[in-house]
């Protein structure tokens, strides 16, 4: 892959995590708890994918995302109150977004979004506006500049400054772009009205960027963009630095902006807002009056360039040489990072004026540290190297239970000198195994904030109002079994919407709010996860859901449920009692193929209803497809592991009566019922001689139940899954293998598959020899 | 006794293009020879589990360094009947399209170089019905049976599984 594709793909990750943020922060702010800060997140998540979008070209998301930009700043400069905001609207507008977002990665067109671009710019057009200028068209421009958006008062200049290309564009299509031109030429930009009356302190930004910007994905205009527009007084592109064309390399930034302020933030917060975008020698904060007026702020630290925090020290040690001497503060600017000489009541010496300008510098040394710890909380690593990990301590934990049986077989005394040791290596090798497992694992938020969306269309088109409530979404679980849970949760969703909500003046009739309510809630639970899907609907309709069952003949005319067993045949295949079969679900084919599926991955579905009051769905699943808590056992000379999750008891089989049906097919009474029994050294066909003494009950993916009978259970043990397939290929009766303490490998049974072998033909040899007796 | 054959050892890109670098090992009294580029490594006997109603010369799965892997005896796959597996007896771990396998032989003899014209096309024999073997090579003392890895793996596996009913 170019460098370019590879940067691209790491944009577009980077989308989808930026869309969740905003869509949270968006659905929180919905929800009523009214935060500037998450505004801000929203606003700076919009951002973030504009900025991207642009570096990479994609002129549509850009277009788009600007504008929903521009509505967000309204709200984050306060020009529209929280409350008056039109969230709904915006939660759409994330959605388009996640759509041209999805476009661009796919290369496919885009979808124009008129309707939400027109109503995106009503935002902040409100009353106060006495002449609302005309809403600007939207149609992107030709080359990757922004569309100007008319109304945005501030920032017309920012917004034009787009890369380098996108200048030199503009400049020869000057007459196009006449609105927005002014940027262009070397005269600063003519300050607008509240920048310039406002209260602040002026502030000479000079920011020079080292010619890998755009390398970085960064552009000048989201550097730019990360100062409040209200503040811009002028910026001025020095352009003094590009090479004459021929020599030019249009992906080396060349270009230097000055920047004048006049804000109320402090040189930390301007910080701040370079964070992402620049170093810290790559720009320059000079304050003006900085030391005559604002001799106060010095109390804060001065995270500056260093010349410029010198230059404040060398004034502030002339300040304080004339406020006198203070022994005991002599070591203090080494211990506090952040001396605050003025503030602090006891004077420093002016002898120590080059000890606090010395630690002045320090200070932003410090900031620079910590600023990079901040960034170095996560890191992103290739699935791959994970999963190579993952089999190497998959290894090491073989080669250590390998190990323990070679030690055993010593005299007593090199093993008891040994054992210690052995023990410890157990203790660790699980620990790192477990570890490993733990960077696999994922937060369940990554399938979770994929719902709202879901809901929010469903409810659209069924005419219903719906909540949606998530908790424990930083429930985490291995990526093995994140990739299978889109499917039911979804399934189970739009079950919820379509079968259990009712329309609102349904819920009016029956004295409910007219909105429903969907949990959707995720938590660890005895090794397990567990998810639930709870609504508070109609619940299950178990008459209409009996009688269709009797009609399909899945329950006998006569035959008598008792209400739960009613609520289960949810899950018997092809029925559906929706009254009309919608494109959301009521073909039939829901829930079955939901518990089919997440019954192949070792997990269980149950569901509760209560009539009139709602209806709740429980899934519960291993957290890891990669490991697997089996039970050994040994049948011949081979051993296999069963799943525990599939096992529900075991007993001696000498104490279970065996009758044989005619054919040959042996069952056993267990519990009350008939319950076929299988020798799985028969189905399995096992080397060596087998001696039967247990016999497993297990349970199938259609909850029926099956004996199986073995020699010997060896024991409990968590076992690493290995594919058969990867060098082989399905293997009947088994999913996967894996390797024993031994070294030796052992098949993963699947009792499904077994029965299916057992039926297709290769019929116990015993069970032939009654058919012909 | 593991003996790795990495191709760093043996280049398959040789200079002199006309020749094929010959792995040969013996079933019985015969011999047979695979291009080495295909060896990965080759291991002394080992336990395999063996794997239910697969075809008769599927010896079983084993653990290589973690990866499970299929054996395949070629004694069985030439009509011989099953190998007597001891400890003398040779594993060939090959690479054969995207997947890794274990040839079990009676023991490896030499690494040859032959030229390219020296590989005469196999006679259309009767009692090759699974057209295992590619090619001859006449050496001074014996001839090599060339084989065709993918023809004595295919009939092992995906087939096989079909005809036990995987369908039911």
């Amino acid at each position: 892959m170019d460098p370019l594709a590879e940067l691209k793909q790491t944009f577009f990750q980077e989308c989808d995590e930026l869309l969740g943020a905003l869509e949270q922060k968006l659905q929180a702010l919905d929800e009523g708890s009214v935060d500037s800060e998450d505004v801000n997140a929203a606003f700076r998540a919009i951002h973030s994918i504009k900025g991207g979008a642009g570096a990479f070209g994609c002129t549509e998301l850009v277009g788009f995302a600007h504008v929903f930009e521009a509505a967000l700043d309204h709200l984050r400069s306060g020009r529209v109150a929280i409350d008056d905001a039109p969230f709904t609207l915006f939660l759409r507008c994330s959605d388009a977004v996640a759509d041209l977002v999805a476009a661009a990665r796919n290369d496919e067109p885009a979808t124009e979004r008129p309707d939400l671009l027109a109503a995106l710019e009503q935002v902040g057009k409100a009353p106060q506006a006495p002449v609302a200028a005309p809403p600007a068209p939207a149609v992107p421009a030709p080359a990757p500049v922004v569309p100007a958006v008319a109304d945005n008062d501030a920032p017309i200049g920012i917004a034009a400054l787009g890369n380098l290309l996108a200048m030199v564009e503009a400049k020869t299509a000057a007459p196009a772009a006449a609105t927005t031109d002014d940027g262009w030429d070397d005269e600063p930009v003519a300050a607008p009205e509240p920048a310039a009356g406002k209260p602040g302190r002026d502030v000479q930004l000079r920011i020079m960027p080292e010619p890998d910007l755009f390398r970085r994905v960064i552009e000048p205009r989201v550097v730019l963009g990360s100062l409040p527009a209200d503040d811009i007084v002028s910026i001025c592109c020095d352009l003094s630095q590009v090479p004459p064309l021929e020599s030019l390399d249009v992906s080396d930034c060349w270009l230097r902006f000055d920047v004048t302020l006049r804000t109320g933030l402090s040189v930390e917060d301007l910080h701040g807002r370079f964070d992402f975008s620049l170093a810290n020698e790559e720009f320059e904060i000079v304050f003006a009056e900085e030391a005559e007026i604002e001799a106060p702020q010095a109390d804060e630290p001065m995270a500056a360039a260093p010349e410029v925090s010198s230059a404040v020290a060398a004034d502030l040690s002339a300040i304080l040489a004339k406020l006198g001497p203070s022994p005991e503060a002599a070591n203090e600017p080494d211990i506090q990072p952040e001396p605050a000489p003025v503030a602090a009541p006891a004077p420093v010496v002016a002898a120590e004026a080059p000890v606090s300008g010395r630690a002045a510098t320090r200070a932003p040394a410090a900031a620079d540290t910590s600023a990079r710890q901040r960034q170095a909380v996560s890191v992103r690593v290739d699935l791959d190297r994970i999963d190579k990990l993952m089999n190497l301590v998959g290894e090491i934990v073989i080669t250590q239970s390998m190990l323990v049986e070679c030690v055993r077989s010593l005299p007593y005394d090199v093993h008891a000198k040994t054992a210690e040791g052995m023990l410890t290596l157990s203790r660790q090798t699980r620990e790192l195994q477990d570890h490993v497992m733990a960077v696999r694992a994922q937060p369940v938020k990554a399938v979770f904030q994929r719902m709202p969306r879901l809901v929010r269309e469903l409810a659209q088109t069924l005419g219903k109002e719906v909540r949606l409530v998530l908790e424990g979404e930083n429930t985490e679980v291995d990526k093995t079994i994140i990739e299978e849970l889109a499917d039911p949760l979804t399934h189970m969703i739009r079950n919820s919407m379509d079968h259990g909500l009712e329309t609102p003046d349904e819920r009016a009739e029956a004295g409910k709010p007219r909105e429903g309510t969907i949990r959707l809630i995720a938590e660890h639970r005895a090794g397990r996860i567990v998810i639930s899907v709870t609504d508070d609907g109609r619940g299950i309709g178990r008459e209409r859901l009996l009688a269709k069952a009797r009609s399909r003949g899945l329950v006998g005319a006569d035959e008598r449920l008792q209400p739960e067993e009613i609520d289960q045949l949810i899950f018997a295949a092809g029925l559906s009692t929706a009254e009309a079969v919608s494109d959301i679900s009521g073909r039939g084919v829901g829930m079955d193929v939901v518990r089919r599926n997440v019954e192949s991955l070792g997990g269980r579905i149950s569901v509760d209803s209560e009539p009139g009051r709602g209806c709740k769905f429980t899934l519960a699943l291993p957290l890891t497809l990669a490991v697997l808590e089996g039970m050994v056992i040994r049948c011949g000379d081979d051993r296999y592991v069963i799943p525990i999750a599939s096992v529900i008891e075991t007993q001696h089989l000498a104490s279970t009566p065996i009758e044989r049906l005619p054919f040959g097919q042996e069952v056993l009474r267990w519990r009350g019922e008939v319950t076929p029994l299988y020798r799985l050294g028969d189905v399995m066909g096992s080397m060596g001689k087998t001696n039967e003494n247990i016999v497993i009950i297990a349970e199938t993916e259609r909850g029926n139940n099956v004996g199986i009978a073995v020699d010997e259970i060896v024991g409990q043990q968590q076992v690493v899954v290995k594919s058969l397939e990867a060098n082989y290929g399905a293997v009947n009766g088994a999913s996967a293998a894996t390797i024993l303490g031994d070294g030796l490998v052992a098949l993963i049974l699947d009792i499904d598959s077994m029965l299916r072998l057992a039926a297709s033909g290769n019929r116990p040899p015993q069970s032939d020899l009654k058919m012909a007796g | 006794m593991t003996l790795q054959l990495g191709e760093k050892h043996f280049s398959s890109a040789q200079p002199e293009s006309a020749a094929r670098r010959i792995v040969t090992f013996k079933v019985g009294d015969r011999t047979f020879g695979i291009d080495v580029g295909m060896v990965r490594e080759i291991k002394g006997w080992q336990a395999t589990t063996p794997l239910p109603h697969a075809a008769p010369h599927v010896r079983g799965v084993l653990n290589l360094r973690g990866v499970i892997l299929a054996v395949y005896d070629l004694r069985t796959a030439i009509g011989l009947g099953a190998t007597e597996a001891t400890a003398t007896h040779v594993i060939v771990v090959v690479d054969v399209e995207d997947k890794t396998a274990g040839l079990l032989v009676d023991s490896v003899s030499d690494i040859v170089d032959v030229p390219v014209s020296a590989v005469r096309p196999a006679p259309d024999l009767e009692r090759d019905e699974h057209g295992l073997i590619e090619g001859l090579v006449l050496l001074d003392t014996d001839i090599v049976a060339l084989l065709d890895l993918a023809a004595v793996i295919r009939d092992g596996g995906a087939e096989a599984q079909i005809k036990t009913g995987r369908a039911a």
